[in-house]
């Protein structure tokens, strides 16, 4: 049977240069994810990124809201200038909301326990996914907020193009609620096979980088990687909605 | 979607088409871990996406000049049917060059050319050290696959250009296509016939295959992947996603390569 997936790591919308054309609406994504057995995705509309996180924050809730497929994650920036809007869990969950993500490099601010503190340790006691991006802030980041927040439930996303074990074994095999997207990881020749025997299935959730990268490439690699069955299933969405499902809202 | 995609989704390989990675590596490497880069599990790996042959420069021959070729050799001369190298050249070492030069014609089942990484060895392509290797692989028409990245004094497109103003009858492969410098090295296909672009590094970036093939043909485009870098599978998955015709897809991943090796598939 073909394999359905959970893609993790998509965003949406026009870019403001988009030289090589690669911006996508939802309704494309849409398509495309029905072609290849995309079941659901998380994503965010690139204006989080772009253009202004609040804004869009807006644009991306509008969107997903009666599309089936697609859940969100919300981009923050330091709660003291009050850019964002204070956060209700239980709305969030309305809203298909499963996480938040952060591009401290972009948005000229320091991810860290001064900045964030105790909204980061409410989302370690509700298993609220944070997805760092590892082209929006570094290593050091990720090091630094694990330290002070251990149970944090992190998703790392975009990790690097060189091979990554390096920085992301010692991570996993402290941390137990860091997982690795798997899109670059996929990209590196051995990284899912030796990640999985190493630390096993359930630290690694399918993603794409689409529309930067593509689909195919990672849905390929995922389905033919020397792994069991059972972990490429792991991968592909199961593991996902195990962490969307453990968070708490209330 | 080309009808290979579905064919590959379903087989991870095809009989019917072959790979043909013609920018490899092997052996390990300080700046990364690369858990499959010994010869008999790159040789294993290697039929989990139905790569037939690699050509590669071992990481020690471009890195490690006390012992020079030594492991490209021993390499192919292990896996000769599924592995050609490209004999590594350090050009702050001219007197390893003046014997390799001497050799090549001993070593011609093991080598197809030259592989020259100009922005590690901080040379420029068209600095004197290299003139011996570049004469040598015009006349004998060799390959020659230069590491090339855009704005770099050693290998971007000022110094490719050079190249190729000189030398007619060898081949040029871009390694990278010279990275971010897309338009020159688009500018290269239309003014040059002996320069091949070739996509290592290219295929995490979605549009950049779509726009060679639409800007120069797929004619002189190459499939490579730096592997044990990167993965087979990835690679293939990103040039059937670029949603270019089964045809061009064919030519990227054995019929261009094919042709400059002079094999018959």
């Amino acid at each position: 049977m073909k394999l359905e997936f959970f893609d993790v790591n998509v965003w949406f919308g026009n870019l403001r240069d988009d030289k090589y054309r690669i911006s996508v609406s939802l309704k494309q994504i849409e398509k495309k994810m029905d072609e290849l057995n995309i079941k659901k995705a998380i994503v965010y509309h690139i204006s989080q990124r772009d253009v202004y996180p609040e804004f869009g924050n807006e644009i991306l809730i509008k969107e997903i809201g009666n599309k089936e497929k697609f859940y969100g994650i919300i981009t923050l920036l330091p709660f003291q200038t009050d850019e964002i809007k204070k956060i209700c869990f239980k709305e969030l969950k309305k809203k298909k909301i499963v996480g938040f993500n952060f591009f401290p490099k972009r948005h000229n601010y320091i991810l860290s326990k001064t900045t964030f503190g105790d909204f980061l340790f409410e989302l370690e006691n509700k298993n609220f996914p944070v997805f760092l991006d590892i082209y929006s802030c570094d290593y050091n980041d990720v090091y630094s907020i694990l330290n002070d927040f251990p149970d944090l439930t992190c998703i790392l996303c975009n990790l690097g193009i060189w091979n990554t074990d390096r920085f992301t074994w010692p991570l996993l095999e402290k941390y137990p609620n860091v997982y690795l997207e798997s899109s670059l990881l996929s990209l590196q020749e051995g990284g899912i096979e030796e990640t999985v025997k190493k630390y096993g299935s359930k630290r690694i959730v399918f993603g794409s980088g689409f529309p930067e990268r593509y689909f195919e490439a990672s849905i390929l690699q995922i389905t033919h990687s020397e792994i069991e069955k059972k972990d490429r299933e792991n991968i592909a969405y199961k593991n996902i909605e195990r962490i969307i499902g453990n968070i708490k809202y209330e | 979607m080309n009808k290979l995609w579905n064919e590959f989704l379903k087989k991870g390989k095809l009989e019917n088409c072959p790979i043909i990675d013609i920018h490899c590596h092997m052996g390990f490497f300080y700046g990364s871990h690369m858990p499959y880069s010994e010869p008999d599990i790159m040789a294993k790996r290697m039929e989990i996406a139905g790569v037939k042959l690699i050509v590669f420069c071992h990481h020690y021959a471009l890195f490690f000049p006390e012992e020079g070729n030594k492991f490209n050799i021993e390499a192919v001369k292990k896996y000769p049917e599924k592995f050609k190298a490209y004999c590594g050249i350090n050009p702050n070492y001219p007197e390893i060059i003046e014997n390799d030069l001497k050799t090549f014609d001993k070593y011609r089942e093991i080598y197809v050319g030259f592989k020259l990484l100009s922005d590690y060895h901080r040379v420029s392509l068209s600095d004197k050290r290299y003139r011996k290797v570049f004469e040598f692989a015009d006349k004998n028409k060799l390959i020659v696959l230069a590491h090339t990245w855009g704005g770099s004094i050693y290998d971007g497109a000022q110094e490719v250009e050079k190249i190729l103003k000189k030398y007619k009858n060898l081949i040029l492969i871009l390694g990278h296509s010279i990275h971010s410098d897309w338009e020159k090295s688009i500018e290269f296909v239309k003014n040059y016939e002996n320069v091949y672009l070739e996509l290592t590094a290219i295929p995490d970036e979605r549009g950049i295959i779509e726009m060679f093939v639409e800007k120069t043909g797929a004619d002189r485009i190459l499939f490579g992947t730096d592997f044990p870098w990167f993965n087979h599978h990835y690679y293939i998955g990103a040039v059937l996603g670029s949603e270019i015709s089964e045809k061009d897809c064919r030519k990227i991943f054995y019929l261009n390569a094919a042709k400059i090796l002079k094999i018959s598939i």
